[in-house]
């Protein structure tokens, strides 16, 4: 089947000028090509923040014990202990 | 311009008006007492002209009268927030007269403040021991916290209905922030859900919403910087993960 596409083949992105050499002196140095270099490092960089952010997920999900004083808590940003103190919260729904 | 309520300050509500501290889904400026009551009607409207304590001169405080009750309002300039931080039931004229009262340990303080610290105040009076305090922004904001938290699970749970019951994402605004919930059930195997967040949205009430998805691992959601079928919308969050099909189900006949 033949469709027509219409996507560019290639996009321009512009960098400063200390970032070209950047990327100029890391693609000689890695023997490979400015544009496969900048794809590579961003999908690498996307990778690393996402770990990142799961893992500050993670941390969070981890004061949640499905009550709703400690999403109360979490909400707030405050201990459990803080919320008890100025009331609590009832669970009765 | 709508005023905002007044609300007493913890120690009040306890030792002044000897009542028990509610849990924070019930505001303190709604909790029944004749005298907040009447401070709330007092200070709803910002052109009602209001009577000063002149007695107390370190802060502005203004009466406010309810039957046999008395007590002191001081208004929060930076939030422009009334507070109620003394009452008593003691009547104007009496031996114990509560403003009388007032001010006698407003200068008993004042010593006791000029005794610990350097320089001296040169007013009259102190009362900063009655002000808000860090408990009471506790509460604010545990208060604030409760009304948001009692608003999203109602939200999340019917955009999983809405999305499991026609395979589509179903978005709503919240506070300024879209959110969106797309579930792909595949037929008594895995169930795909998305959450899916554009705005500016702290990162604990992300997680909050994320933890009302039922039937999810916790360890196991996944932060998506792409989508398959549109690109990522500026200052979107994705997070994803796989459901327990039974939660799924049962969600649904919590419906019917």
């Amino acid at each position: 089947m033949t469709t027509m596409d219409h996507t560019p083949r290639q996009i321009a992105v512009k960098v400063s000028p200390a970032g070209d050499k950047l990327i100029t002196s890391g693609a000689n140095y890695l023997h490979m090509s400015k544009k496969d270099l900048v794809e590579e490092a961003v999908r690498f960089y996307l990778d690393a923040r996402r770990e990142e952010m799961q893992a500050g997920m993670r941390e969070l999900l981890r004061e949640l014990d499905g009550s709703r004083a400690s999403r109360v808590a979490m909400l707030a940003g405050m201990t459990r202990e803080e919320l008890d103190s100025v009331g609590g919260i009832e669970e009765d729904d | 311009m709508t005023a905002e309520p007044v609300r007493p300050t913890m120690r009040c509500l306890r030792e002044d008006l000897a009542l028990a501290i509610p849990p924070v889904s019930r505001p303190l400026d709604e909790v029944d007492h004749p005298l907040i009551r009447r401070a709330a009607e007092r200070f709803a409207d910002p052109d009602t002209p209001h009577e000063r304590i002149r007695a107390i001169d370190d802060q502005v405080l203004f009466k406010v009268k309810a039957q046999r009750w008395r007590g002191a309002v001081w208004v929060d300039l930076d939030g422009d927030l009334p507070w109620l931080v003394a009452g008593g039931q003691r009547e104007d004229g009496s031996p114990d007269d509560f403003y009388a009262a007032l001010e006698t340990g407003a200068t008993a303080a004042r010593a006791r403040y000029n005794d610990e610290h350097t320089p001296p105040l040169t007013t009259a009076t102190y009362i900063g021991h009655l002000l808000p305090r860090r408990e009471d922004d506790l509460r604010y904001r545990a208060e604030e916290a409760a009304r948001i938290e009692r608003r999203l699970r109602p939200i999340v749970h019917d955009l999983i209905r809405q999305s499991l019951l026609d395979g589509h994402e179903h978005a709503v605004m919240l506070d300024g922030a879209a959110l969106g919930i797309h579930v792909l059930a595949d037929q008594g195997h895995e169930t795909y859900v998305a959450i899916r967040i554009i705005g500016s949205v702290p990162k604990r009430l992300a997680a909050t919403i994320v933890s009302l998805v039922p039937g999810c691992e916790a360890d196991t959601w996944m932060s998506d910087y792409a989508m398959p079928e549109r690109p990522m919308a500026p200052e979107e969050q994705i997070w994803s993960n796989l459901m327990d099909p039974t939660a799924a189900a049962k969600l649904l006949d919590e419906n019917l």
